[in-house]
């Protein structure tokens, strides 16, 4: 007869069986952002990835591993585990971003809520809800409330650019120089993409730092996101200013100057937000 | 539950679900690049006998992408913008359109007066699940476009958009028979 002891040793545990589901939607939400057509193809989608991703996976993964390594898997995370495969299987004949983002949010969901007092797991499942939210929720927002997002921003450009350029004609989401030049807002200009992202790397960087909340966290996400608000809206009013401005800024090289000082400066408000010393003042 | 079957299980769901969507992915990847939305209004309006004008504005701009054709009933050029159905059409029409045009949208089967990208987006997801099922009649790309029609036309011809993204598009004849409701017809 076996010892309870022995029985223990060899079930699964419940962090390596969290472990193979989070690796299992990472693996396959790898393969909808990375072109693995061919070798070039993967290396120019390598230089087009949005690292505050990535960075957040990895914080997910990091906080799994460190929660507890001696808790079973009970019955609920077995059967949670068999049923998120099979949903992962039926998603993967979906070449969309939305299946595998809906179940991203089912197992932060499920990590919130039977976290049982393990701060790691409750962690780990609010950075793969931020996850989740920029693959899924966020793109949704998006596609209901383009018009007004646009608008809000070219309201933002357009009042600086009337202190700046007063012969800039701003009509809607439209500008329009003396030279002829002319910018109209789409949906790659919105600044959404870029608050979406502020927030993503909030919750990264804070979880990566530490493993539980504080209310200041807030202030943060609000002063990263009007960071990027700004930013970006400085980014657009250069792409107005000249037809030069435009291309250097928004075809040239610097649209990856502009992507990286975005990053840079995401990370460096996330990182000084989550801080110790600011924690305790 | 034993870990060498967890484990055993968990590396075949993961082997498995990477290949499946690595060739899901590549379907869908050829499927897009195989489909010009230019070339594909400059074959529906060719195959109903119009003439097609030149575009003055040229790539990389984005007003490039606009059709211009000629109705013989009509004294000035028609135009069809393809756009991404999240784009704001909007705005990059009213600087090729003067007031007076007639607009209608068009995606798939159906049609709008004006830009609703929620209903094309509802639209989309539905031909995209149907093509998993391989029951899509249509290719289920995110292109929409919008037909201007300049003021006091009247069109004769009654243009079938839905060719544009049948699966069957090479093949204009029989492209558009039977597949839908009279919505996408102009």
């Amino acid at each position: 007869m076996e010892s309870p002891s022995t029985v223990a040793s060899a079930s699964i545990g419940r962090r390596e069986l969290l472990l193979w589901i989070v690796g299992c939607l990472f693996a396959n939400q790898a393969l909808l952002l990375l072109d693995v057509v061919s070798f070039d193809a993967f290396a120019a989608s390598l230089l087009t990835q949005n690292d505050i991703y990535w960075l957040a996976c990895a914080v997910t993964l990091y906080r799994l591993s460190l929660s507890d390594p001696v808790i079973r898997a009970d019955r609920l995370d077995c059967a949670l585990a068999l049923a998120l495969g099979a949903l992962i299987l039926f998603t993967s004949f979906l070449p969309y971003r939305f299946g595998i983002g809906l179940l991203a949010t089912i197992v932060a969901l499920y990590l919130l809520m039977l976290d049982h007092g393990d701060r790691n797991l409750k962690a780990a499942g609010g950075v793969l809800l931020a996850v989740s939210t920029q693959l899924v929720w966020g793109p949704i927002f998006f596609q209901l409330f383009t018009p007004e997002l646009l608008k809000a921003d070219a309201a933002l450009v357009g009042t600086a650019l009337m202190a700046l350029r007063p012969d800039v004609v701003w009509s809607g989401t439209a500008f329009f120089a003396p030279d002829g030049h002319a910018v109209w807002l789409i949906a790659a200009c919105s600044s959404f993409n870029n608050v979406s992202s502020a927030v993503l790397a909030c919750v990264a960087v804070t979880m990566l730092r530490r493993n539980e909340w504080v209310r200041r966290d807030i202030e943060t996400i609000v002063i990263a996101s009007v960071a990027m608000i700004l930013v970006n809206s400085l980014r657009i009013c250069l792409f107005v200013w000249s037809i030069d401005y435009r291309l250097f800024w928004h075809d040239g090289a610097g649209a990856q100057i502009l992507a990286i000082a975005q990053t840079l400066v995401v990370l460096a408000i996330a990182w000084w937000g989550a801080a110790p010393s600011r924690r305790m003042s | 539950m034993s870990k060498v079957v967890v484990r055993g299980i968990s590396v075949l769901i993961l082997l498995l679900t990477v290949a499946v969507r690595f060739q899901a992915d590549r379907t869908r990847q050829t499927m897009m690049s195989e489909f010009d939305a230019g070339r594909g209004i400059a074959d529906v309006l060719r195959s109903h006998g119009l003439q097609l004008g030149e575009n003055p504005v040229k790539p990389p701009k984005l007003l490039s992408v606009v059709i211009y054709f000629q109705r013989p009933e009509c004294d000035r050029a028609s135009l069809v913008f393809p756009y991404f159905i999240n784009a704001e059409a909007e705005p990059l029409l009213a600087h090729v359109t003067e007031p007076g045009f007639e607009r209608y949208f068009y995606y798939m089967d159906s049609s709008w007066r004006e830009q609703h990208r929620v209903s094309m987006f509802l639209e989309w997801a539905k031909y995209a699940v149907l093509d998993l099922l391989g029951a899509s009649p249509y290719v289920p790309v995110k292109t929409a476009i919008v037909l201007a029609d300049p003021p006091n036309c009247r069109p004769v011809d009654v243009i079938d958009w839905r060719m544009l993204w049948a699966k069957t598009h090479r093949d204009p004849v029989s492209a558009g028979d039977g597949v839908a409701s009279k919505a996408a017809r102009s």
